[in-house]
C-alpha cells in the first residue's frame, strides 16, 4: 500500500545524477518522506531545480538545528501537484557557526520569507539577499546578538542580558 | 454593611484577557459564562472593555512581549480592581516555565487576587475561584 517508494527513489536518483558530489547524503526514509543533505554552496541551484523542474514549490517550514560545531538549516519542501500523493523533501544544509551565512531562497520560493526571518531570530543565521531580517517573534527590547535556541546560551545568561538592556 | 461594599459584592463585572496562552483556559472561561452554570446568580457579567470591569480573568502565560500591554490594560481598569489568574500558565508559567520569553506567573507583573489551578481548570473551579474572591471582598479586604 504505502510500500511503493519508486517516486521517492526517482527524485533521489534525479538529484544524484544532476548534482553528483554536491549531494552529501540522500535517502528515502519512508513513503512520501525524503531526506537530502547538500553542500551549502549549491543550495540555490538545488532549490531552483526542485522548484522549477520538480514542482517542489511549497515550503512547509524551515527549521534550524544546533550541531554544536556547526549550525544546520532544514528546508521542508513539499511537492505540489493535483493528483498523486505529495512527497515531503527535507533539504539539509550545514553552515559554520562563526560565519553563519546562507543565500536566501525567497527569489525561488517567496513563501520562505517569514520562516527565514524566524530562523534568523532564533539561530542568528544571516540569509543574504533577504529584504528584512528584523526581529519577527522575539519580544521587543530583545538584546541584539542573543539567539535563544543556540546551545551556548543558558537561560540565566539570557535573563541577565535582558535585564541589562532594560537599564 | 456599607452600601458600596454591598453593591460591589453583588455585581462583580468581569472581562477576559488572554496573555499568550493556548486557548484551553479561554474555552473553559467561556464555558463558565454560559447559562448552564448561570454565573449571573453571583451578579457576574462579561464586559468587553476593561474600563467597565471590576475583575480581570487572566489566562495564559504572560510573555515578555505582552507584559507592557497587560500592565496598560490593568491600569485602564477602574479602582477597586481584582485579578483572577486562571490556569497553570497564568499562575506559574506552567509548562513554559524557564523559557526565555515568559514570566513565571502573572504575579511577577501585576498583583493577583485569586489563583485557579488546572490545565485547564473546569468551569466549576473558575466559579469557585470567583466565589472565593467574593468571600474575600465580603470579609473586608
Amino acid at each position: 500500500m504505502l510500500s511503493d517508494i519508486s517516486k521517492e527513489q526517482e527524485i533521489v536518483n534525479n538529484l544524484k545524477d544532476k548534482f553528483g558530489d554536491k549531494i552529501i547524503e540522500a535517502k528515502v526514509q519512508s513513503a512520501r518522506r525524503v531526506f537530502v543533505t547538500i553542500d551549502s554552496k549549491s543550495l540555490i541551484k538545488v532549490t531552483k531545480f526542485l522548484a522549477k523542474e520538480k514542482n517542489y514549490t511549497h515550503v512547509a517550514t524551515i527549521s534550524g538545528l544546533d550541531l554544536v560545531k556547526n549550525l544546520a538549516v532544514i528546508y521542508h519542501l513539499r511537492e505540489y501537484h493535483s493528483k498523486e500523493q505529495f512527497i515531503t523533501l527535507s533539504l539539509k544544509v550545514e553552515v559554520a557557526k562563526d560565519k553563519p551565512k546562507l543565500p536566501t531562497i525567497i527569489t525561488i520560493i517567496p513563501g520562505a520569507e517569514l520562516y527565514e526571518r524566524e530562523v534568523h531570530d532564533l539561530f542568528g543565521i544571516v540569509f543574504e539577499g533577504h529584504p528584512d531580517l528584523s526581529p519577527l517573534i522575539l519580544p521587543e527590547h530583545w538584546p541584539s546578538g542573543v539567539y535563544p535556541l543556540r546551545k551556548e546560551y543558558k537561560l540565566e545568561d539570557i535573563k541577565t542580558k535582558i535585564e541589562k538592556v532594560k537599564k | 454593611m456599607d452600601i458600596i461594599k454591598w453593591a460591589r459584592i453583588k455585581s462583580p463585572w468581569v472581562f477576559h484577557f488572554n496573555a499568550g496562552g493556548c486557548n484551553g483556559c479561554d474555552i473553559e472561561v467561556l464555558a463558565s459564562l454560559i447559562p448552564r452554570y448561570d454565573i449571573e446568580r453571583f451578579g457576574m457579567i462579561l464586559r468587553g472593555s476593561p474600563r467597565h470591569a471590576d475583575v480581570m480573568l487572566l489566562t495564559g502565560t504572560v510573555t515578555r512581549q505582552i507584559k507592557d500591554r497587560l500592565i496598560r490594560i490593568y491600569e485602564q481598569m477602574a479602582e477597586p480592581k481584582f485579578v483572577m489568574a486562571i490556569g497553570s500558565c497564568a499562575m506559574s508559567g506552567g509548562v513554559f516555565q524557564n523559557c526565555y520569553s515568559v514570566y513565571e506567573g502573572a504575579d511577577k507583573v501585576i498583583p493577583v487576587d485569586v489563583y485557579v489551578p488546572g490545565c485547564p481548570p473546569r468551569p466549576q473551579a473558575i466559579i469557585d475561584g470567583a466565589v472565593k474572591l467574593l468571600q474575600k471582598l465580603a470579609a473586608g479586604k
